[in-house]
């Protein structure tokens, strides 16, 4: 069972998240709050959210997996107005969800939550870890895109940088230690990823300020923010592109 | 598609047919001899016998699997077949000793699917390369059954987590070793266990690995099931006694096989007909055109590659006069076509150009790999009708002939000094390839004879004799070091006790008393003691230094660990100082790579060479361990400045080969090693001599390639070796960037080829990833990182997504 209502912007950010990834996926609800965990089909990027029974203005559930369309989402999405309150229940009984927001009700049909696979999150630990400013980030992203498909991170103990080449240009973009957040780097430590997941999901995030990224040599990409004012908290991997196998 | 299977084929089925040529020798001894020999009154155009054959539906097989064979079109199992599987699917371990052409391989197929298919993993060991890719290809089969099939062998090292899902692995003795050194966990589930041409555990350099590896699995594995195959020897049952296995021996071999001896234009054939050879010609031209005018090919052993270059020039008139004028025009296409298996060109390919018109070619290790394999599947496919080969082609290269024609029996011992006997084995694998199955009604082979006395003592020392038995090759203390250093290193022996209990479990210890080797485990333990790769303690405990566990994971021979350490604390004072020549004359004196001869006349340069930079190299002659004497050094010194040369572009391969009388394949040989030495050798300099780590690691890339320093960076290219790369830089594409502002015409223009151009193009778009290049050694084990990229010379380019799930999850 669940029962909940929740602000507009909240859930606009949750479904700008998890499509980046996937259009369909699978709520995870509990007593304390919601966790969706997506993997998009070819292993590349992975997702783990968590939306904290606070994030929402009013919440009642159990353990109940509700596999639902994110287009479908959207769409009630497109209908609200920011400030708006949007009211979701769900009875496993009707297999339907129900999606209000004003005087306008959905039933939306649900997939079946077996038929979405459960990602087998990786455990990785990249050793170098900084915290930025999501503006920054977006503007490295946006610059990087013009010219090439990948962008490399390297994370230096005295500053982190992005770095992209196309065929004739280059783009590089260098922050010092001193004007960030935080930068942990015992050594200098870099991979490439693809610049398309990266992109979009570093678009997806619109209400954290800052974000962290961990990176490693030729290993995936860690990327942490929060929303829903620090009660909702996401976290994405990124495969690297390495030279060989 | 693998040559000699069927075009879709799944080779057990193929296999029954085409195994006949193999390694099967005949069963001599007089009394039984009919069976192996063929019906004595079998004459010319029989079919080839097919037995007592036993229906497939009689087995307890996996109904998948029966399908499987059953699609394949084997419905029915040869009586040594027949023999062997109701204990293997007992689940007890079998020896299974008889001729190849009986389908041995197919046997230990069904055992590993039937194992897998039961949940428990399988490893099929082969003593050579060129069978782990053939039996890798068998058993992909296997793929639809929804089993996982995998190959380790030479560079193709698998990662832990690509071994994870392997339910049926390939690898060569020295994967397998590799794979117990490094303590992989894939061994901990391992249930049966395919030991091929198990016979070769007599061969003197292969026979120690395999024994060791068969005895540390089981140790590791009690219980483990083994299907040992061997070729027919003496005392196979002596075998089975050690692997506490069911022994099954049998001399059937589904394709006649007729021995016999020519003199003096006849051949007399064991079971009493005769042939003659009619005149003129020399009796080897006699020998080779009766085979092709009956419709058959004929494939000559001769004891040098010299012999086999001329004489396979001297037969080719004759055979071409007995060929049709169309076989005449393939061949010369073909002979045109050879130009593109390399980049560059070599003595052998100007000889082959020269034989294969007339439908003759040779086989020795002169030619380089790709030479080899193009011969070979010329004469599969029955273009080419006359190979010679050098006793190389009997093991291993399953290459089968209506006719195989043994002109020398003897062999140039080095050791010896002198030319012996070969050893009745070798003769019976190379008699085992006469007939090709499906194709020919029976095989002959001949053994020539110079005088009747000759042809009398042939058929007694090699068609009436038994083989010679398999003994094992442990004792010697240079066998002893190796693996004695593996097994501490890997922890699977820590005191002298438990390294005796080891060697009672092995086949020299089932056969011999372990005291008898006491004196050769003393010289090697002291040796690793003294050396410090054993900790050097007055102790009972074995346990390896850091340099030792580094060696082993190297899998270096500690004397050329030692050679190389050496070297580097020399090179320590002033490593600026050190040139490649010395390098590669320091890498060149390990008995890992062995040295080029010397040619006559070559000695005195050498030494003034020698004379003359004295002081910088980092071996030095008449030095322990090596004991280098000053002959010894000086082939080192050769081989060195052979690597050298091959190091600098602008030098063709041809008069690099010319100039110090080598030959191409025996260089590619070199290369291959020198190219592991030198990054080992960076390994060692990691600690040993820091600065000198980058140089070595470098040195290692060019020695792949054979290009100067400054084309490493367009070798990465597939499709550009040393001699497009020179060209590339040549015409001002100095660097990858300046290749990504090049047009298609530009490219074309520069390197002659639309398809490579734009390949090339491709590549440095980053549209396609550039392969990984192989190349490396057999020996080298999973841990030796592949040398790093010098220079670092742009960002990486392309490369590949590597997907999460290659990463493990934390549920």
């Amino acid at each position: 069972m669940f029962k909940a209502r929740v602000k507009m912007e909240v859930l606009r950010e949750l479904v700008d998240v998890v499509s980046t990834l996937v259009t369909e996926t699978k709520l995870q609800v509990s007593v304390d709050g919601i966790e969706v965990k997506a993997v998009d089909p070819s292993h590349v990027a992975m997702l783990v959210l968590n939306l904290k029974k606070t994030g929402f203005e009013e919440f009642t559930g159990d353990s109940t997996e509700i596999g639902i369309d994110v287009e479908k989402i959207k769409d009630v999405l497109r209908l609200s107005k920011p400030g708006d309150l949007l009211n979701l229940a769900y009875d496993g009984g009707k297999g339907k969800l129900e999606v209000s927001v004003g005087k306008i009700v959905r039933h939306m049909g649900v997939v079946d939550p077996a038929g979405i696979t459960d990602p087998k999150v990786p455990n990785v630990n990249p050793p170098g870890k900084v915290v930025l400013k999501t503006d920054e980030l977006r503007q490295g992203i946006r610059g990087s895109e013009s010219i090439s498909d990948h962008v490399t991170l390297t994370l230096d103990p005295e500053f982190f940088s992005m770095h992209s080449e196309g065929e004739n240009d280059r783009l590089d973009l260098k922050i010092p230690k001193s004007e960030l957040t935080l930068l942990e780097a015992k050594e200098t430590v870099k991979s490439m990823y693809p610049l398309d997941f990266f992109s979009s999901m570093v678009k997806s995030i619109s209400s954290a300020e800052e974000v962290t990224i961990f990176v490693g040599n030729e290993y995936p990409l860690k990327l942490e923010f929060s929303f829903a004012g620090g009660r909702g908290d996401a976290r994405f991997l990124l495969a690297p592109r390495v030279e060989e196998d | 598609m693998k040559p000699g299977s069927e075009p879709n084929g799944f080779v057990p089925a193929s296999k029954l047919r085409r195994e006949g040529a193999q390694t099967s020798p005949p069963k001599t001894r007089v009394r039984r001899r009919s069976r192996s020999l063929g019906s004595p009154t079998s004459n010319e155009g029989a079919p080839p016998r097919t037995g007592d054959r036993v229906p497939l539906s009689d087995f307890p097989l996996h109904p998948a699997l029966r399908a499987l064979l059953e699609s394949q079109g084997l419905r029915e199992l040869y009586p040594p077949q027949a023999e062997a599987l109701p204990p293997i699917l007992e689940g007890r371990s079998v020896v299974l000793a008889c001729p190849t052409a009986s389908g041995k391989s197919l046997v230990g197929y069904v055992a590993l699917a039937m194992a897998a298919l039961g949940g428990r993993r399988g490893l099929y060991v082969v003593p050579l390369r060129a069978l782990a890719s053939e039996k890798y290809e068998d058993l992909q089969a296997f793929q639809s059954l929804g089993l996982k099939v995998a190959l380790t062998m030479g560079s193709q090292d698998l990662s832990p987590r690509e071994l994870e899902n392997v339910d049926i692995l390939v690898a060569t003795s020295e994967k397998a070793d590799s794979l117990l050194r490094h303590r992989s966990p894939w061994i901990d589930t391992l249930g049966v266990l395919v030991a091929d041409e198990i016979h070769l555990l007599r061969d003197p350099d292969r026979g120690p690995t395999l024994e060791v590896s068969l005895t540390r699995l089981r140790r590791q594995r009690p219980g483990l099931q083994i299907v040992a195959l061997s070729a027919t020897v003496a005392n196979s049952h002596v075998l089975a006694q050690w692997l506490d296995a069911v022994h099954v021996q049998s001399d059937f071999r589904p394709v006649v096989l007729k021995p016999g001896v020519y003199f003096d234009g006849r051949i007399e054939f064991l079971d009493g007909s005769r042939s003659l050879a009619p005149p003129p010609g020399n009796p080897a031209e006699r020998l080779v055109r009766t085979a092709i005018e009956e419709g058959g090919q004929a494939l000559v052993f001769v004891n040098t590659r010299r012999s086999s270059e001329s004489l396979a020039e001297a037969l080719g008139p004759a055979v071409s006069a007995a060929l049709p004028p169309e076989a005449r025009e393939e061949l010369a296409r073909l002979a045109e076509d050879l130009t593109r298996t390399s980049e560059e060109e070599t003595e052998g390919l100007r000889r082959l150009r020269r034989t294969i018109p007339w439908g003759t070619a040779f086989h020795n290790a002169s030619l380089t790999n790709p030479e080899r394999s193009l011969v070979e599947k010329a004469f599969r496919s029955g273009r080419i009708k006359c190979v010679v080969a050098t006793p190389t082609l009997s093991a291993g290269i399953n290459l089968p002939a209506r006719r195989v024609i043994i002109r020398d029996l003897t062999r140039y011992d080095d050791s010896a000094g002198l030319n012996v006997p070969l050893p009745v084995l070798e003769v019976h694998q190379m008699c085992g390839r006469a007939g090709r199955p499906r194709y020919d009604p029976y095989g002959e082979a001949v053994l020539m004879a110079r005088s009747s006395d000759e042809a009398q003592s042939l058929v007694e020392r090699y068609l009436e004799a038994p083989p010679e038995p398999v003994e094992s090759r442990l004792a010697s203390a240079a066998v002893l070091r190796t693996h004695l250093l593996a097994l501490v290193a890997s922890r699977e022996v820590s005191d002298r006790p438990e390294l005796e209990r080891f060697l009672g479990e092995t086949l020299y210890g089932h056969t011999f008393s372990v005291p008898e080797i006491q004196h050769h485990l003393v010289e090697a333990e002291s040796f690793l003691r003294r050396n410090g790769l054993l900790e050097d303690t007055a102790s009972p405990r074995l346990r390896a230094t850091l340099f030792g566990r580094l060696t082993s994971d190297l899998y270096l021979d500690p004397v050329s660990a030692v050679i190389l350490r050496r070297a580097l604390e020399r090179a320590r004072s002033s490593p600026e100082m050190v040139d490649d020549l010395s390098l590669l004359a320091t890498v060149a004196a390990t008995p890992d790579l062995a040295p080029f001869y010397l040619r006559q006349g070559e000695e005195r340069d050498l030494t003034d060479l020698y004379l003359d930079r004295r002081g910088a190299f980092l071996v030095q002659p008449q030095e322990e361990p090596g004991e280098l004497d000053m002959e010894t050094f000086l082939g080192t010194l050769k081989t060195a400045r052979v690597l050298e040369a091959w190091t600098d572009d602008r030098q063709r391969l041809l008069d690099i080969t010319e100039r110090h009388g080598v030959s191409a394949g025996d260089l590619r040989a070199k290369v291959e090693r020198a190219e592991w030495l030198l990054s080992s050798m960076a390994q060692l300099a990691r600690t040993e001599c820091r600065p000198l780590a980058r140089p070595l690691d470098e040195l290692a890339v060019r020695v792949r390639y054979g290009v100067r320093r400054e084309l490493l960076e367009l070798v990465e290219l597939r499709g550009i070796g040393r001699v497009r790369s020179r060209l590339l830089h040549g015409a001002g594409f100095t660097s990858l960037e300046k290749i990504r502002r090049a047009s298609e015409a530009e490219l074309v223009a520069c390197l002659g080829s639309e398809t490579l151009a734009r390949d090339v193009l491709a590549q440095v778009r980053g549209v396609r990833k550039p392969p990984a290049r192989s190349g490396n050694p057999e020996e080298r084990g999973p841990s030796t990182a592949p040398p790093e990229r010098p220079g670092d010379p742009s960002p990486p380019r392309g490369g590949s997504l590597r997907s999460l799930d290659h990463y493990p999850s934390s549920d």
